[in-house]
């Protein structure tokens, strides 16, 4: 068993501008170092926006130009970081919308890309063929981005944890529409659910870091992200974002990662008891 | 500003109008501690509400700091954030240290990107100045409709004519019918219709009406009772609030870079012009500082916002080249309410002096 200290970075994307991003991403950084966390998990697609158009011909490869600014980030502050950018496909075709695990010496320890790309977003991103968990000094870990955490695919969850995961890390950036407002519960239980199923079974916390920002082009114009980013474990939410559209924020957890003990077949009676199998979409 | 506005006219004893204009607000709002009574008067009226008063708060210093007075005052005032998709990030930051340190609630009223884009590239294929038609009016129907839905009887405003003067007519004319005018012969989205709870950009005489004497609301402008200097002011928020400047006065909103580059490339119209005269009026400048400062471009005119600007809005400079060079147009050359208020001159006056309208209207319009 193993402790962490982790900083969600609810980070303002401001579409289309990587450079004004990426200068906040490094405040929120070095302001979680300071602050002694282990680790920060910063938000889906953040250097361009999620889905917004600049990022069909201006995203980068990884590793390339942005992915390198968070490795020396990461080198610099001792800190692992956990982020999403929008990936340049190395082999001509569709971007990808990818996360990464940097780890405390700047090198990246996983690259994972998105799989339930939504269907407005398919002109953006193709879709990711492989899911993996990494070891680290605290435990393994295992990245999902945003809406792999729809009910519909809590599948992908699932595999992470039957692959060991001890800690979920997911970017994301949760939309809402424009006339949302301070008075409402912005997603009510549209992810929550999910994630304190998955923490309950498996015993592991879920940390996901969403953006926030005024969406200004492409098919989610009229949509904002309002950040209340989440982390749950077993016995639910642990924290949770402030609501706001218009500055970064940064909230600490101290999780404990402990060994997984459900394995392998032991594992299938288990999602049948919490009901996953049943759930309406 | 003479050769600068149309708007422009010298009486018998050769003082102009806009001098006017500030010295019949500096006789109605005299700094005397009035806004003691007028606090007292919000408190009561709010007695059993929630909140007494909504505040538009935009995290520039004017807005900053009147949070500051409504604190010290005691009032209780629900904040209201107008986003058009625009907002300074310092500006944000700010919003957020006001909300930590007061404990005052925040509601934020967003626009639909579709519109309020479509709105500012159509007042530029329109052809004049009014390109913050859609944020001026955004901020009016968020306050107003927060106020109604809320049944809360008083809007503050952050603005002082000390120090922001008045604006000439035609550099920024804000008219609900003038906007729907530039939108049927330029824009390509169709705003939505008026709500009471959800109106868009709509601010026409009805729902001037309708917030103005059915919801009961009122528009105090209580900076206008305060000797508001903003050396000072600045030095109160950094210690209360931390607060951040934007960079430039207005830029709590980044369009206002592009806006700025264009009134002067365009239009050959300088804010500054306006608000140093107010200052200078107001003993807060001297007549040679301002002459020296707006020979200057404003810093406001930064070359990387007016790029994210353009890029934002989807446009490229080679159209903003084209809208510069078409001929400038003003809310003259488009169907408004222009004619009908100056018809209603004695019902304006009224109605500023009751409160329903801000004072500097019927000066703005009248003198």
């Amino acid at each position: 068993m193993s402790k962490i200290k982790i900083a969600l970075g609810q980070l303002l994307v401001e579409g289309g501008e990587p450079e004004r991003n990426f200068d906040r991403a490094l405040k929120l950084i070095s302001e979680a170092k300071n602050n002694g966390s282990d680790l920060i998990i910063l938000p889906e697609c953040m250097d361009f926006g999620w889905t917004h158009p600049s990022s069909l011909t201006e995203a980068k490869f990884i590793p390339g130009e942005f992915s390198d600014i968070l490795c020396n980030e990461a080198k610099k502050n001792e800190i692992f970081i956990c982020a999403g950018l929008s990936e340049k496909n190395p082999e001509g075709g569709q971007n990808f919308n990818t996360a990464l695990l940097i780890d405390s010496k700047g090198k990246i320890l996983s690259k994972y890309r998105k799989i339930n790309v939504l269907k407005q977003a398919s002109d953006f991103y193709g879709i990711g063929q492989k899911l993996e968990v990494v070891d680290t000094h605290f435990g393994k870990i295992g990245m999902n981005i945003c809406s792999d955490n729809y009910k519909d695919s809590i599948d992908i969850g699932i595999v992470l944890c039957r692959m060991g995961a001890q800690l979920i890390l997911s970017p994301s950036s949760w939309t809402v529409d424009h006339s949302i407002t301070e008075e409402e519960d912005p997603y009510k239980l549209k992810w929550v659910n999910q994630f304190i199923s998955l923490s309950k079974i498996f015993d592991i916390p879920i940390v996901s870091t969403t953006s926030v920002g005024y969406i200004v082009g492409g098919p989610y114009e009229g949509k904002k992200m309002v950040g209340c980013s989440i982390a749950t474990d077993k016995n639910g939410l642990i924290t949770q974002g402030d609501y706001n559209e218009f500055a970064s924020d940064i909230k600490y957890i101290n999780v404990e990662l402990k060994d997984n003990k459900l394995r392998g077949t032991d594992i299938g009676p288990k999602i049948y008891e919490e009901g996953f199998l049943n759930w309406k979409i | 500003m003479n050769n600068t506005t149309r708007f422009f006219k010298l009486n018998k004893d050769g003082v102009c109008n806009f001098c006017e204009a500030h010295d019949s607000l500096e006789k109605q709002f005299p700094i005397s501690g009035n806004e003691k009574k007028i606090a007292e008067e919000i408190i009561k009226k709010g007695k059993n509400k929630k909140y007494d008063c909504v505040l538009g708060l935009s995290g520039g210093r004017d807005s900053t700091y009147l949070v500051s007075v409504a604190k010290r005052l005691g009032l209780r005032p629900l904040l209201v954030h107008f986003n058009d998709g625009f907002g300074n990030p310092t500006a944000g930051e700010n919003i957020k240290n006001i909300i930590k340190k007061t404990n005052f609630e925040l509601r934020t009223i967003t626009s639909d990107w579709r519109e309020s884009r479509d709105i500012k590239i159509s007042c530029m294929k329109a052809s004049v100045p009014d390109m913050q038609i859609g944020m001026d009016l955004g901020i009016a129907t968020a306050l107003y409709s927060t106020a109604a839905k809320e049944n809360i009887n008083y809007i503050l405003g952050g603005v002082s004519f000390r120090t922001e003067g008045v604006v000439p007519l035609d550099w920024n004319y804000l008219d609900g019918r003038y906007l729907k005018s530039i939108m049927k012969n330029h824009g390509t989205v169709r705003l939505k219709k008026w709500k009471p709870y959800d109106p868009g950009f709509n601010f026409d005489v009805k729902e001037f009406f309708y917030y103005s004497f059915i919801k009961k609301i009122k528009y105090i402008p209580l900076l206008y009772h305060l000797d508001y200097q903003r050396p000072k002011a600045e030095e109160i928020i950094k210690e209360e609030f931390n607060w951040k400047y934007p960079g430039a006065h207005y830029f709590d909103d980044l369009f206002q870079s592009l806006n700025f580059y264009i009134l002067r490339k365009k239009f050959k119209i300088d804010y500054r012009r306006f608000n140093y005269s107010a200052l200078v009026r107001a003993n807060q400048y001297t007549r040679d500082e301002a002459l020296k400062k707006v020979e200057k471009i404003y810093e406001v005119e930064d070359e990387k916002i007016i790029d994210l600007c353009v890029k934002r809005l989807g446009l490229t400079q080679k159209e903003i080249n084209h809208f510069l060079n078409e001929k400038p147009k003003s809310f003259l050359d488009y169907d408004s309410n222009y004619k009908f208020i100056k018809l209603i001159k004695y019902p304006i006056k009224i109605l500023c002096k009751l409160g329903f309208l801000p004072p500097s209207l019927y000066l703005k319009f009248f003198t």
